[in-house]
């Protein structure tokens, strides 16, 4: 399964719920809410969908179908925005 | 064949967000010192060599490119900016300017930068340079230029920041009182040493082509990020320290993009607006500015016009010196025993500018004394003794000294000091009158060159 970590070049400064993450290269700035700061912290280290989806089930009051298509989302969107690499499969 | 003449070498020293820069230009033509100092006046000091710097930098001045020249276009387009900082170097070049720094660790760990380049002798080249060096080297000291109008208003600063087209130079028009007006362009926000966060004029102007007319600083109350209302009517809207934050950064000039760069912008950027309050200025260009104040009131807070002492003596100073180039002369009441009797406790001085030449021996000369640090700077109010000719062409040395004084002072004018203006009257006891001419005024300064000597011996 595949696995991303955050570009550990970027740098970010969390603030009290939300992290805002620089990107200087394409010159642009990302405010991530507390959903995605929570999954930005997560991914210091390689982490598949399956266990991404894992650690926050326990920590949100959701069920894991709609969570699991969250993180999905979530993350696509970071990738998207370029935050993120590939760090193979898990 | 005959030899070449030296080329002229000329110094500058500027003070901007209390960064410290001194430039010394190899080559540089006068009329382009002129162009330099009318740009930068309001934030040159006495370029003496004891004054603490931030930046030093060589100059070479070259000819400028003739703008019509064919081979131009393809050169600028060849090189366009590149800025490459690290911790031990910065290093900036464009089709008209080359420089590179190296750090250097002073007293008390203070660390300065100093290097060497080449620039055209063009205005615009050295002004776009400035604004390289000082917005990568501020935020190394806690502060940071940010693209924005600043507005003093009454005792406080606001700085409205935005992009190119927000309002920024609308709203500088706009004020009344053009003095007010920061920069329309860009700003020095900087904690200061109480921990509370200043806003500064700059000489880095837009289309307002007028900056900050001194190094006075003001409380930053408020950052106000400009944006355009429907209709006629202004708006204010608190915004949250992360909308803040995220909005700033996009007005936060940085041209280095190394990753210790914007790691430092972006925690002080954070640090900022956690702070300060931030709100969005939502106003179209037909809003008068007494309105927008009026609407930014509540975001003030109460201590609007509580007086707000100058951050340093060198604030100070500055600050009289703008009143004094605006109004040709100015109240001064000094303070000190140097010049007694002469003078008393509670006198007040109303000093005139004057230019250099019109100087002459007995007249009583305010003077800039800079000091290393910018609270070591002084006003001092002593007698003209004489102008002596400078030797091998160097500029005349000014004679001073105070009434009560023994000692002799001397220096160079704008370099050791700068002579701000003369002692045109003096009010006492609620009665001014006009300082005695120049016989008598030499008259008492040969009194007490005489008279130190036989007190001296009484008191034996």
């Amino acid at each position: 399964m595949s696995a991303w970590r955050r570009d550990a070049e970027l740098p970010f400064q969390k603030l009290a719920e939300e992290t805002i993450v620089v990107d200087p290269r394409r010159r642009e700035v990302h405010l991530l809410n507390e959903t995605a700061a929570r999954i930005w912290e997560l991914l210091a280290s390689p982490q598949s969908l399956d266990e991404l989806t894992a650690t926050l089930g326990d920590e949100y009051d959701v069920g894991e179908s709609e969570l699991r298509e969250a993180v999905a989302e979530c993350v696509a969107g970071l990738e998207g925005k370029g935050l993120l690499v590939a760090a193979g499969t898990r | 064949m005959s030899a070449r003449a030296p080329r002229p070498r000329e110094e500058i020293l500027l003070s901007i967000g209390g960064l410290v820069a001194h430039i010394e230009l190899s080559g540089a033509q006068p009329v382009f010192m002129e162009q330099l100092r009318a740009r930068y006046g309001a934030f040159e000091m006495p370029a003496a060599p004891w004054v603490e710097r931030d930046i030093s930098l060589r100059l070479t001045v070259e000819s400028a490119t003739p703008p019509g020249d064919p081979g131009r276009r393809a050169h600028i387009d060849a090189h366009p900016l590149a800025v490459n900082a690290s911790a031990r170097t910065i290093a900036a070049e464009r089709w008209d300017f080359s420089v590179k720094l190296t750090a250097e660790s002073g007293r008390a760990a203070r660390t300065s930068y100093r290097g060497s380049g080449r620039c055209e002798m063009n205005p615009f080249a050295l002004d776009c340079m400035l604004r390289v060096l000082f917005s990568t080297v501020l935020p190394r000291l806690g502060g940071m230029l940010i693209h924005g109008c600043g507005l003093r208003n009454a005792e406080v600063g606001v700085v409205f920041p935005g992009r190119s087209g927000a309002g920024k130079t609308t709203l500088a028009r706009k004020t009344p009182d053009p003095d007010d007006v920061l920069s329309d362009e860009l700003v020095v926000v900087r904690r200061s040493d109480d921990g509370t966060w200043r806003v500064h004029g700059t000489p880095f102007w837009g289309d307002f082509a007028r900056g900050g007319i001194s190094m006075r600083s003001w409380p930053l109350r408020t950052v106000a990020f400009l944006a355009q209302a429907p209709r006629d009517a202004v708006t204010m809207t608190p915004i949250v320290s992360s909308d803040a934050t995220l909005r700033l950064l996009g007005c936060f000039l940085s041209f280095a993009t190394d990753r210790a760069t914007v790691e430092r912008n972006l925690a002080i950027a954070v640090q900022l607006c956690a702070e300060v309050r931030s709100v969005e200025a939502s106003l179209t260009k037909n809003v008068p500015t007494a309105e927008i104040f009026r609407k930014l009131a509540p975001h003030l807070g109460p201590e609007v016009t509580r007086k707000a002492p100058p951050q340093s003596a060198r604030e100070m100073i500055s600050e009289f010196r703008s009143f004094l180039r605006k109004h040709k002369s100015y109240a001064f009441k000094p303070k000190g025993s140097s010049m007694r009797p002469w003078l008393k406790t509670g006198d007040s001085l109303f000093i005139q500018a004057a230019p250099e030449t019109e100087l002459a021996a007995g007249d009583i000369l305010l003077y800039w004394s800079p000091g290393a640090t910018p609270d070591e700077d002084a006003l001092t109010c002593h007698r003209m003794v004489a102008r002596v000719p400078g030797a091998r062409g160097n500029a005349p040395r000014f004679m001073t000294k105070g009434d009560a004084m023994s000692r002799i002072e001397s220096f160079e004018n704008r370099r050791e000091c700068e002579i701000l203006g003369k002692v045109a009257a003096i009010s006492r006891d609620g009665k001014t009158w006009p300082v005695p001419g120049r016989i008598g005024n030499l008259a008492r300064l040969f009194g007490s060159l005489v008279a130190i000597p036989i007190l001296r011996m009484a008191g034996r």
